[in-house]
């Protein structure tokens, strides 16, 4: 709950102060407060309200403070963002307040409803939902002019509440690195005056595939079966599917972020049985399907179904379309390959990558055969964008192995093996390896 | 908020003037001219940067040498001073400049500018110059730090001294808040950081009004920074 209530807190606070350190101190004090409190006093009856109170309070002590103090630095006061641009100067560390007036009509914070019901801004003007704040921050977090990787960051602390030690373990970083890429990307919000604010509809096309992005980053470093604790891992997935689901909530009418959640579902539906209790990879073909969460299958069918009438279709929603035939069929063998590799098609023609002409080859392949495949793959063995993976080689041994070339297979998986990461992934090309090389002589090479 | 927008792209590629493929880029600008109207705060497009000098600053006698700070294929060919609201608004600017499309622009926000015309001085019977400052990111362009300050006097001292022969100026954020445009097949795309970050404008940029190349050479001397490439303004309304 707590994180939640920060983010949706946050959100709020950073509008009316038009500054996130700002927002960002008051509610870690509310916090604090609320550790303090709360044990003694008990928890109150509606705590997220409770939070947004003691936030808005601590704020505004701050603001009293800081404007006596740099009175003389004050810029027009103003009650919407930018975010920056409040002040002439840069803001020194701890300064980044943007001057409220102490009291009166235009005082920022005296029009923050406690209940995150719809108060009054001024008069005749309707306070935007709590939820309206939630989607300008993602969008802020997410704005294409902070580097990708400074986005994720962002959203995870200022969205999802993490600390940023715990961002840098998700993500194996030396807590300095991630202290310091939030402390710049802040710094840029505010000096270049990126907006507090969803993009109008004319601009949503093309800034909302960074948030959507932002959320999958979020949700596969958590899958990804590479180094880490696997708790932390678990909970960055949770915190992907959270923002997926907050980004369907915040915006019904995208298809695109209904088609993110049903692909989130999908994969981390299947969580528990892509690695065996040794921690080896399990291979879709080879995973017990019982062991499938069906709620979640079940729900993000329904949602993928909500997405294609909109007639929209985008990469995401083909993903999902993809990972829902694999999730629906009742074993490997009775997979739809055919509407798969269709499907896999389609994307390669609106997401056109490397990558995706990978999975269609072995789509192809089990829908026409190995050889179709091979030649699928054949098309795309030279782009240097596969070069340095090591499924390229991976995927073409095996469809050389299903025809029957162990010779071949077998340079393949050699060469597979020496680009794989991950230990799984080794361990698995190691007994392919073993298989095609067994009694062919070939083992001594 | 203003915005220093830096028009760059590989010059080697652009049409030569007099030519009628110059005469269509010209006119593109002069739409976005038209489109942009109050949000262009100045706008001036150099000359090629063949007619470059870079002057840097050693331990004795600053080095005078001919052509651009860094030899790159991507040079600036001009740039604007842009009024908008939000980093957004920026952008949005920033995507209809030609130079978007066939180069990139790089969005530098501003710290302050001034430009004594606007103020009333009339234009000299000069020929005129812009100095950018170029060099290594010092504390010193962290503004609000006592380097920057320093700095800020120097710049000053420079201003005093150097009286009408400088027109206009203004200084810039550190580089991490740039914010490069480009278009292509139609899409914008938008990306943190400079063009080219060893090539790229480091603290701000005078405009400079001098007789001739010696002149305005000396005039660079004093300015208190690492590195100055002059340029000269290509003289659109003439």
């Amino acid at each position: 709950m707590f994180r939640a209530e920060s983010g949706r807190v946050l959100a709020t606070l950073a509008r009316r102060l038009g500054d996130l350190d700002a927002a960002e101190d008051a509610v870690q004090e509310a916090f604090v407060e609320a550790m303090r409190s709360w044990p003694r006093r008990g928890v109150p009856d509606n705590p997220g309200a409770w939070i947004m109170t003691t936030a808005r309070n601590r704020a505004h002590d701050r603001a009293r403070r800081e404007s006596r103090r740099a009175a003389k630095e004050r810029a027009a006061s103003t009650l919407y963002l930018p975010l920056s641009a409040l002040r002439a100067g840069p803001l020194g560390p701890g300064g980044a307040w943007p001057d409220p007036e102490p009291s009166g009509p235009t005082d920022p914070l005296a029009a923050i409803d406690p209940t995150g019901a719809a108060g009054s801004v001024g008069p005749g003007a309707p306070a935007p939902e709590p939820a309206d704040d939630q989607l300008r921050l993602i969008f802020t977090c997410c704005h294409p002019a902070l580097a990708p990787a400074a986005q994720v960051a962002l959203t995870l602390r200022l969205v999802c509440g993490l600390q940023t030690a715990e961002i840098a373990r998700a993500f194996l970083q030396a807590e300095a690195t991630v202290a310091q890429r939030l402390v710049r990307a802040k710094a840029k919000i505010r000096t270049a005056a990126i907006p507090f604010r969803v993009p109008p509809a004319h601009l949503l096309p093309e800034r909302l595939p960074s948030v959507l992005a932002c959320i999958y980053v979020v949700f596969s470093e958590g899958y990804a079966a590479s180094a880490g604790d696997e708790l932390v891992r678990r909970g960055l997935c949770d915190e992907g599917v959270r923002l997926a689901r907050l980004a369907v909530e915040l915006m019904p009418d995208e298809p695109e972020a209904r088609g993110l959640l049903a692909l989130l579902l999908l994969q981390d539906s299947r969580r528990d049985a892509r690695l065996s209790a040794d921690g080896e990879l399990v291979l879709l073909e080879d995973q017990d399907r019982r062991r499938w969460d069906r709620d979640r299958i079940a729900e993000a069918t329904w949602q993928l179904e909500r997405a294609l009438l909109r007639r929209r279709p985008g990469p995401y929603q083909l993903q999902a379309a993809i990972a829902g035939l694999h999730a629906t069929a009742a074993s490997w063998d009775e997979t739809d390959w055919p509407q798969i590799a269709a499907l896999y098609g389609e994307l390669a023609r609106v997401a056109p990558s490397p990558v995706v002409e990978l999975n269609r080859a072995v789509a192809v392949s089990f829908a026409e055969g190995p050889a179709a495949g091979l030649a699928v793959l054949d098309a795309v063995a030279d782009d240097p964008r596969l070069a340095r993976t090591h499924r390229l080689p991976a995927t073409r041994a095996d469809l050389l192995r299903r025809v029957g070339r162990s010779g071949e297979a077998a340079d393949a998986y050699r060469a597979a093996l020496a680009l794989a990461g991950t230990a799984p992934e080794r361990a698995f090309l190691r007994r392919r390896l073993a298989e095609v090389t067994a009694g062919s002589g070939d083992a001594i090479r | 908020m203003r915005y220093l927008a830096l028009l760059g792209g590989d010059e080697s590629a652009g049409a030569a003037a007099g030519t009628p493929e110059f005469d269509a880029v010209m006119e593109a600008y002069m739409r976005f001219g038209d489109n942009a109207g109050d949000a262009i705060v100045t706008a001036e497009a150099l000359e090629p940067s063949s007619t470059a000098t870079t002057v840097r600053h050693g331990d004795f006698e600053p080095l005078v040498t001919a052509g651009p700070y860094a030899e790159t294929i991507e040079v600036l060919g001009g740039f604007y001073v842009l009024e908008a609201e939000t980093l957004d608004d920026a952008i949005e600017l920033a995507r209809q400049i030609p130079a978007a499309s066939d180069g990139w622009v790089s969005l530098r926000p501003m710290v302050d500018w001034f430009d004594k015309a606007a103020e009333g001085a009339g234009p000299g019977d000069t020929a005129r110059y812009v100095a950018f400052i170029y060099g290594k990111e010092t504390e010193g362009d962290q503004p609000g730090t006592p380097a920057w300050d320093e700095g800020l006097a120097a710049h000053q001292r420079f201003m005093d001294t150097a009286g009408d022969a400088v027109l206009a100026g203004g200084a810039i954020h550190p580089i991490a808040t740039a914010t490069t445009v480009q278009v292509r097949d139609g899409e914008v795309i938008v990306t943190d950081g400079p063009y080219a970050e060893s090539a790229e404008v480091v603290g701000g940029f005078y405009l400079l009004g001098a007789a001739d190349r010696d002149e305005a050479v000396a005039l660079a001397k004093q300015i208190p920074a690492e590195a100055i490439e002059l340029r000269p303004i290509m003289e659109l309304g003439a």
